[in-house]
């Protein structure tokens, strides 16, 4: 322990410029931390610390110092990780702390949220900057190692990852724990053996096989493990699932290449006081000489349930020529959807007008104008709870889609504030309604009997399809 | 008792074969020089033993302790000065011994106050801002204040200038009584005052070790005059080396010298031999002879 600190003493020495530097921008984030480009240069300086630090003791190459002099490996190390928690998470956990109370944020409540985001920030940040950093000779040869994996992965995540936001966290914690894991592997084994190539090869293979499986795995597999995971499935055994084809709700539409054909799907059997949000949705259409499967979003379901029944719309795009020739035959429906059922509501009432009012589940609302128009915002830390946020009678609706199971209680992101806006609110109040997530099920429906003609609507009688329906 | 001890030591680097089966002893208390051209394997050798390149064949000893498992605690006991070191530049002189002191049980304060002052380093310089000499100089000092029972020194005299280079023997000398000293180089003038034993190293091979007393006795450049001109014949004996020949002379280096042997050999081969005379190298001659005949013995 000695001296893991005299080497924790001699990097603050070494870095005191980048540190007084870093420190500043940690104030300046702390009183303005709202404005992304500051906390993004936040993360900038705290990852730059954290290679300088690493790299004051490289580890590949057989020409520093060090190497010949009587470091225990494991002090070593233990003085890096020391200062990445001491000098880059603390100032960031205060920082963190003091926008919260700058914010009016009722700090007890913000605690988990806070310490968790420090060893979010220390574990999937901090060290897999420091593993990379410790295979790594200098700074060019890191950023250049940086942008390789971080152009392969955004260019994967964009191109290849189609997980459902709601369940996204499954396989961010996956990937977030087992690039956790090759890091912490690659920083013991450099601090222990120094055997750079074993390292570099080892690591470089694991990442790409996290990656891969994070890129690749499909995305029933995570919704298939929420199910699983669901707390309350008895919840789930009367809700049933069916094609209605509705004129009142929509209509196909074509032109010469693409026909839509809203498909409305009818959720029965939902229980009194209870909302239900689609996750994820597969439909395949039948024919007597043809199936077909589109590729779909999770279809909507934005109001609430009336008579134990909620509306559910999907949107099928399909080609203008399949449409045309299969417009009458008899088609057969079939799919599957992963639903969760929204209760237990808890109620507050604020005055939107006074500025941001602390309301439940960690939520500040406050009515706003910008761009023009009258907007009710609200916004939280750390993570926008995993809930559905109404403001009660009037139409806002806080980005129910987008909304994350996740159990934790902080998302990896430096700049904790989550805010959302919803529609106007000429309203000097208003009462917010959070609803948890209850149970996670999937419901599988078939319906058959039906033809293309059914999602159209009815022709005004004698006059041919109806306005505004293109049929070629 | 041996400082150091390598069996069939190898290192490649990809295909390339840095250093083939070292097989070397050091005597504790010994100061052994370990010579060689550039690119003979001396400093991958040395970086072997002290673990900092992972051996590809055989194994070091060093301080009776397999060199692949040199820590911290064995260290303490091992000083390490290199002439491509990276050093720390951000840290003053002072603050470099000031930080090194922790780390060795057996430091001497006094000790480095005292190398400081001999070697003339200023304490407030940045090691950045010190000249290659200066810097050689502070890595020595902080090698020496704690008195190691292994001093190792890789190329220390290379491109230093005269008063520096002798600063640096004088501090290595009066740590000799109580250190083992291993010092490669190719300045041959300096290793000659300083070298109780001395080993030559060519393309990564250990072409001759042993001590100084012997290699003078071994070597010996030999003038033959002939009673007639003569070829150099085909039984030439292989430790006969660099042979030329003028009608009636002869000259070559002799490098397992016995006098009567010698003579009885060219009387063997030549006949008539009119005049011999054997003459003693000095150690540069040696290197140079060994070095120009690529190291064969």
């Amino acid at each position: 322990m000695k001296q893991t600190i005299h080497i924790f003493r001699k990097d603050l020495r070494f870095l005191l410029l980048e540190i007084a530097g870093f420190l500043l921008l940690v104030l300046v984030f702390a009183m303005t931390g709202e404005t992304d480009y500051v906390s993004e240069a936040v993360e900038i300086a705290a990852l730059y610390l954290v290679v300088r630090m690493i790299h004051a003791e490289a580890i590949p190459g057989d020409r520093q110092y060090w190497l010949t002099r009587p470091y225990r490996p494991m002090s070593l190390l233990g003085a890096k990780l020391l200062f990445i928690a001491a000098i880059v998470c603390l100032p960031l956990g205060m920082a963190q702390a003091a926008m919260a109370a700058r914010m009016g944020f009722p700090l007890a409540g913000e605690i988990p949220g806070l310490l968790w985001s420090q060893v979010l920030f220390f574990f999937a940040a901090a060290l897999p900057v420091a593993a990379l950093a410790a295979v790594t000779e200098g700074l060019v040869p890191f950023v250049s190692a940086v942008l390789v994996l971080t152009i392969t992965a955004v260019f994967g995540a964009t191109t290849f990852h189609h997980t459902p936001p709601p369940v996204e966290w499954i396989g961010d914690s996956i990937f977030g724990a087992a690039t956790i894991c090759i890091s912490a592997t690659v920083l013991l084994w450099q601090y222990r053996d120094r055997r750079t190539l074993f390292s570099r090869l080892c690591g470089t293979i694991a990442y790409s096989a996290a990656l891969a499986f994070y890129l690749f795995a499909p995305a029933s597999l995570a919704l298939n493990a929420q199910t699983w995971f669901s707390k309350n499935p008895g919840l789930a055994s009367a809700v049933r699932v069916s094609v209605k084809p509705d004129p009142n709700r929509a209509t196909a539409w074509s032109d010469t290449k693409t026909a839509r054909v809203p498909v409305p799907l009818t959720v029965g059997g939902i229980s009194e006081g209870m909302e239900v949000r689609s996750d994820s949705l597969s439909i395949s259409f039948a024919w007597p000489d043809r199936k077909w499967s589109p590729a779909l979003n999770s279809g909507t379901t934005p109001h609430e349930p009336v008579n134990g029944e909620a509306a559910l719309d999907a949107l099928v795009h399909m080609s203008a020529g399949l449409y045309r020739a299969e417009r009458t035959s008899p088609l057969t429906v079939r799919g599957f959807v992963y639903l969760t059922l929204f209760g237990e509501p808890e109620r507050r009432m604020i005055p939107l007008k006074l500025g941001p009012m602390n309301a439940q589940d960690g939520l500040q609302c406050f009515s706003g104008g910008f761009l023009g128009g009258d907007y009710m915002l609200c916004r939280s830390l750390f993570r926008w709870p995993g809930r559905l946020v109404h403001a009660k009678d009037t139409v806002a609706d806080f980005g129910d889609s987008t909304i994350s199971y996740s159990p934790f209680p902080a998302e990896l992101n430096l700049n904790p504030l989550q805010i959302r806006w919803a529609e106007s609110v000429h309203a000097d109040e208003a009462t917010i309604v959070t609803k948890r997530p209850l149970a996670h099920f999937r419901c599988d429906f078939e319906q058959g009997g039906l033809r293309l003609t059914d999602f159209e609507p009815p022709p005004p009688p004698g006059l041919g399809p109806a306005p505004g329906v293109h049929i070629k | 008792m041996t400082a150091i001890r390598c069996e069939g030591l190898s290192k490649t680097y990809r295909n390339v074969d840095a250093l083939t089966g070292l097989n070397l002893e050091i005597e504790t208390g010994s100061i052994y020089a370990l010579l060689g051209p550039n690119g003979a394997g001396k400093s991958t050798a040395i970086k072997t033993m002290m673990n900092i390149l992972r051996p590809t064949g055989g194994r070091a000893e060093v301080l009776g302790r397999d060199s692949r498992k040199l820590g911290a605690k064995d260290f303490e006991r091992i000083g390490y000065v290199s002439e491509n070191m990276t050093m720390p530049g951000w840290m003053t002189v002072e603050y470099f011994m000031a930080y090194l002191k922790p780390f060795y049980p057996s430091w001497d304060e006094a000790r480095a106050v005292e190398l400081l002052k001999q070697f003339d380093l200023p304490r407030d310089r940045k090691l950045k801002q010190l000249s290659r000499g200066m810097c050689m100089k502070a890595s020595l000092a902080s090698s020496l204040a704690y008195r190691p029972s292994l001093l190792v020194m890789d190329e220390p005299f290379s491109g230093l200038d005269p008063v520096v280079r002798d600063d640096l023997i004088q501090g290595i000398l009066e740590s000799a009584d109580e250190t083992t000293i291993l010092v490669s180089s190719h300045d041959l003038a300096e290793i000659e005052t300083l070298a109780t034993h001395v080993g030559y190293m060519e393309s990564g091979r250990l072409c001759f070790s042993e001590s100084m007393e012997s290699l003078a006795e071994r070597f010996r450049m030999v003038d033959v005059t002939l009673e007639q001109p003569a070829a150099i014949p085909q039984d030439w004996p292989a430790q006969w080396l660099r042979p030329e020949v003028s009608p009636a002379l002869l000259r070559f280096v002799d490098s397992g010298f016995n006098a009567e042997r010698t003579h009885a050999e060219l009387r063997r081969m030549f006949g008539g031999v009119r005049d011999i005379s054997f003459t003693a190298m000095p150690l540069r001659t040696i290197f140079l002879t060994m070095a120009r005949h690529g190291g064969q013995r």
